[in-house]
């Protein structure tokens, strides 16, 4: 129930060890490391020791053959980790020179390419200024001539040219839209000549960019663009040759590249490795790191069989710990699912119960009184396995599972509630139909909802002992003082409904009742009476009695609400029932009409669907509502920090 | 229904963030301190930011690291945020966000351009690397237009960048592109406000509307008082949005002929109230004015904000302004202005 225990461990070996450790803690990959700095504020260590930083001679080489890859359009990972014997022989130099030249050949290509395509460019834009001139009408030859009117030629943008219009209208200038594309609107604009100062500040101030009219627009534009459209099919061909050669070049060195970049990538990662996490002194090396406690062993043997003068040791880490290592949550395989859920809240801190099997339990009970109908269900798990399995692609794995055993969930009671598709009357129940049932099922989820809190209450109690946090074990609401109060409530409220009258005279029901509430109203004196504090009460006393009093008034509120919350389990049982009801009714009416059959059997399908979208949904929801308010608040704490074992990548 | 859905439990965390921020005796406990140290001891020791300075504890405290430090909280509250909220209003909110990515680019562009300091630079730039596929250390490795360019590759800025680079080489002159930045980012969040609910839509509009009217204001009193520029050029430079000052109040805002006239333009209308003070002030620091204003809005939001958006969005606004108004003292004391002095600065005190 608890989150894995965690151990931290220091391993110090010789330096030529060094990379083959790290191999083996990414091959376990259940190893998360701390950086050498964080290590270092812990104080802990002898003045030799100093953060180990190897040069890094891979990361060009890397990024070289990256590049090409990305050139050759080459998808490259790097999967296993290489033996170390072979990365041992590797010859740098001769694998750096062969690099060098397969990429001076590469780019030579690539080089080409970009010419190419600049002169694509070029070519593109001049067809396009060409056909905006003939787009229209007047002689521009004839504008260029004008003495007393200054042309302006330019382009802005679409939003820009919506305010310059807007905005001109007093001024002696005249726009005149040429062209319109989805960013830009290409335009002249005329004005006097001793304006055109004026015109340019205007224009500026929409940020416009000045072009100049294309110089042989006036020769004959069909000609232009003839010869261009001829130059662009020669490019054409150009980029096929271009595109020949790059395969030619992958179909040659693409294997050994890939082999090379393995081996690199590798001792790449180990460097970064090395300069982030190691310590060293002269000859040896130091590492520090966290593991489950229940991956240990296994490590440990293999380090030890492999490796013999390596020194590994470690200590358990205590829960009261100041110092809080990373969660690992260790559950049973089809409780995992709902880990997700809990990971939507926050993860548990470490010594924190684990609260991933009291969620996948009382959900799938939640759900399923809420949702009991056996075809339906049955339709959930279907969907939720076809999911997992990825026939469905939707969402992921994990949400598969948790869909499907909700279904089950759902089926089961379903088969208790005697429901199939919503059709009460096919299958027998097996323990009671809600509707004829009602104030028993909505006794018996309150009952549910108060076993829920209840064991909500004591792993507070747990763990609030275990993070040694007195004051919400002892003194709190959700602490033994709240339980003690709580259970005395209800142990009245049924003898008061059940037999008529209280376990005790109403006088010693109300200081039984009393006593707690004082002590939760006390908790923190009392706390620090307990911890021996030279100061009993908190400094601004009469505001912490004032905000207490109102604590212990929403207490009691909040006591009440949260039991009657439940109900809503009952509610929606019954809504899912009422839900049908409808749909039936609407099918009984269509089937006096002609094609009567047809319209009511596709109502009833219909309506299933809905009902399945809607209410599965919002049943969901709620069961999560209840899950995180009423019971993950009274002892979830939620901090943890997420576990990220070292990885290759 | 679907708010109900989609808000109730990020709000639960909000309400809880907001529940933490510094209160008016923080303030005033600070504002009654006179050194840098003891303004990072406080904030250490009495409040929230408890955590987020574990690490600077101890040390010889840094004005620009503490600044830092109170951003890298913010970026923190925001991820929750995004972490809890998809659909329209988180790809509205992530728009929203990118406000500080542009102040970030913005300065990237300064120093990068224009004063070449790195160093400055890698203490200061915080936001452009949140979801952006943006490694901050490749934007330290600048070096001119074409790496910039080559950096902001696959992001919202690059047509804004591509499309100014010549003129930029042409004249040097950075204010069109930074302009057209925010134009760009007001543009955008209406397309992604467009898709909000009604509701959301409604207290965005408020909100953002308002932040667009005082804008525009500020621009026109602003050109009035210290430049010459035609009536034009002006609205050219306004944000093409009007919210509760129409588009006509603005033409006639912008035809002044001096910039106290504006002030008599605008009594009577609802942000009148802006300004009585300013007019009475003269105080060159008018921005203030708009921030109080908006910031009363904000906490108005948080307080009807139920299943919708304006939960979140006044915790960002009083949030953004907590840390403006921290920094504003710190500020204060270190070029050892008076307690006094420093209040009038302060966002969160009114008028």
């Amino acid at each position: 129930m608890t989150v894995a225990r965690m151990k931290k461990f220091q391993i110090v070996g010789h330096k030529k060890g060094l990379d083959q450790i790290s191999g083996r803690i990414i091959d376990s990959e259940s190893i998360q490391l701390i950086d050498y700095s964080e290590f270092v504020k812990s104080g802990q260590l002898p003045d030799e020791i100093e953060s180990l930083q190897r040069e890094n001679p891979f990361s060009d080489l890397l990024k070289k053959l990256e590049d090409i890859f990305c050139d050759l359009d080459i998808d490259c990972k790097l999967e296993k980790i290489p033996e170390i014997k072979d990365v041992k022989e590797l010859n740098l130099q001769d694998i750096e020179d062969e690099t060098g030249e397969i990429k001076a050949k590469v780019e030579r290509i690539v080089d080409f390419r970009e010419r190419v395509k600049e002169e694509e460019e070029r070519i593109k834009n001049l067809i396009h200024h060409i056909k905006l001139m003939k787009n229209m009408d007047i002689d521009l030859d004839e504008l260029k001539k004008f003495d007393h009117i200054s042309l302006i030629f330019g382009r802005v943008e679409n939003d820009s040219y919506e305010r310059l219009i807007k905005n001109v209208t007093d001024w002696p200038v005249v726009i005149l839209e040429v062209h319109q594309e989805e960013k830009n609107v290409w335009f002249f604009s005329f004005t006097k000549k001793e304006n055109e100062e004026m015109a340019f500040k205007l224009l500026n101030s929409v940020y416009f960019e000045k072009l100049e009219l294309p110089g042989r627009v006036r020769g004959q534009p069909a000609e232009i663009l003839q010869r261009a459209y001829h130059r662009l099919e020669r490019i054409e061909i150009g980029y096929d040759e271009i595109d020949l050669y790059l395969r030619k070049y992958r179909h040659l060195y693409g294997e050994k590249l890939i082999r090379y970049y393995q081996k690199i990538k590798f001792l790449h990662r180990m460097r970064e490795l090395n300069n982030r996490f190691y310590g060293e002194s002269l000859h040896l090396f130091v590492l520090n790191g966290w593991i489950p406690l229940y991956k240990e062993e296994e490590f440990v043997k293999k380090i030890e069989n492999e490796f013999e003068d390596v020194i590994y040791t470690s200590r358990e880490v205590e829960f009261k710990e100041e110092e809080k290592p990373p969660i690992v949550l260790q559950n049973k395989r089809f409780i995992s699912p709902f880990e997700n859920l809990v990971k939507l809240y926050g993860l548990p801190g470490y010594g924190e119960i684990d609260p991933s099997p009291l969620l996948a339990f009382s959900y799938l009970l939640m759900f399923g009184m809420m949702f009991g109908d056996v075809g339906q269900g049955l339709v959930f798990s279907l969907v939720g396995y076809l999911i997992s399995r990825r026939y469905i692609k939707l969402l992921n794995r994990e949400a598969g599972l948790l869909l499907g055993s909700l279904g089950l969930s759902s089926a089961f009671f379903g088969l208790l509630y005697g429901s199939v598709f919503g059709m009460e009357d096919i299958l027998p129940a097996l323990w009671m139909r809600p509707m004829d049932n009602i104030t028993r099922l909505l006794g018996l989820t309150i009952g549910v909802g108060i076993v829920l809190m209840l064991i909500a209450m004591i792993l507070n109690i747990i763990n609030s002992f275990r993070l040694g946090d007195l004051e919400s074990g002892l003194f709190s609401r959700n602490g033994l003082s709240g339980l003690i109060f709580y259970i005395i409530m209800l142990v009245s409220v049924y003898y008061l409904l059940v037999k008529g009258s209280l376990l005790f005279n109403v006088w010693v029901t109300g200081v039984l009742l009393l006593i707690p509430l004082v002590v939760i109203y006390l908790k923190t004196p009392l706390t620090n009476l307990l911890k021996n504090k030279q100061q009993i009460w908190p400094e601004d006393t009469g505001n912490y009695l004032l905000e207490e009093a109102f604590e212990i008034l929403d207490t009691l509120i909040s006591f009440l609400s949260n039991t009657v919350s439940f109900v809503r389990i009952g509610a929606f049982a019954l809504n899912h029932i009422g839900l049908f009801m409808a749909v039936f009714i609407l099918a009984r009416m269509m089937r006096g009409q002609a094609g009567g059959l047809l319209w009511s059997s596709l109502i009833i399908i219909g309506g299933n669907i809905i009902i399945m979208a809607l209410e599965g949904l919002v049943v969901g929801i709620q069961v999560l509502r209840l899950e995180y308010f009423e019971i993950f608040g009274k002892f979830f704490r939620g901090k943890g920090e997420e576990f990220k074992p070292v990885k290759i990548d | 229904m679907l708010g109900i859905v989609q808000y109730s439990g990020i709000n639960a965390r909000v309400k809880a963030l907001l529940g933490k921020t510094l209160e008016e005796e923080d303030y005033r406990n600070l504002l009654a301190l006179d050194s840098v140290q003891d303004i990072f001891d406080y904030l250490y020791e009495n409040t929230y930011y408890h955590q987020s300075l574990a690490d600077l504890a101890g040390k010889e405290m840094h004005r620009r690291e503490l600044e830092r430090t109170l951003k890298k909280k913010f970026i923190d509250d925001y991820e929750i945020i995004f972490h809890y909220l998809s659909g329209p209003a988180g790809k509205f909110l992530r728009g929203l966000f990118d406000k500080f990515k542009i102040d970030d680019l913005k300065m990237l562009l300064r120093t990068i351009l224009i004063e070449h300091d790195l160093d400055y630079l890698k203490e200061n730039l915080l936001y452009l690397g949140v979801h952006n596929g943006i490694n901050i250390d490749e934007l330290t490795a600048i070096r001119d237009y074409s790496d910039l360019l080559s950096a902001f590759k696959n992001t919202i800025f690059h047509d804004t960048l591509e499309r100014f680079e010549d003129r930029y080489q042409d004249n040097k002159n950075l204010f069109p592109v930074e302009m057209t930045l925010d134009f760009q980012y007001f543009l955008r969040l209406k397309k992604l406000a467009d898709k909000l609910n009604k509701k959301d839509f409604q207290i965005v509009k408020d909100l953002l509307g308002t932040q667009v009217d005082l804008l525009n204001i500020n621009w026109v009193y602003r050109i009035k008082r210290f430049y010459d520029l035609s009536s034009e050029e002006i609205l050219n430079y306004t944000l093409p949005f009007h919210y509760r000052l129409k588009e006509e109040d603005l033409r006639s805002l912008a035809r002044v002929d001096d910039a106290d006239e504006i002030f008599d333009l605008l009594s009577g209308t609802t942000y009148d109230k802006v300004f009585t003070a300013l007019k009475r002030d003269r105080s060159i620091v008018f921005e203030k004015y708009f921030l109080s204003y908006l910031l009363k809005k904000a906490r108005r939001w948080v307080v009807k904000g139920n299943f919708n958006i304006g939960t979140i969005m006044g915790f960002l606004f009083i949030k953004e302004y907590e840390i403006r108004d921290i920094i504003t003292i710190v500020e204060g004391v270190r070029y050892s202005l008076s307690a006094d002095e420093i209040h009038d600065y302060i966002i969160r005190y009114w008028i």
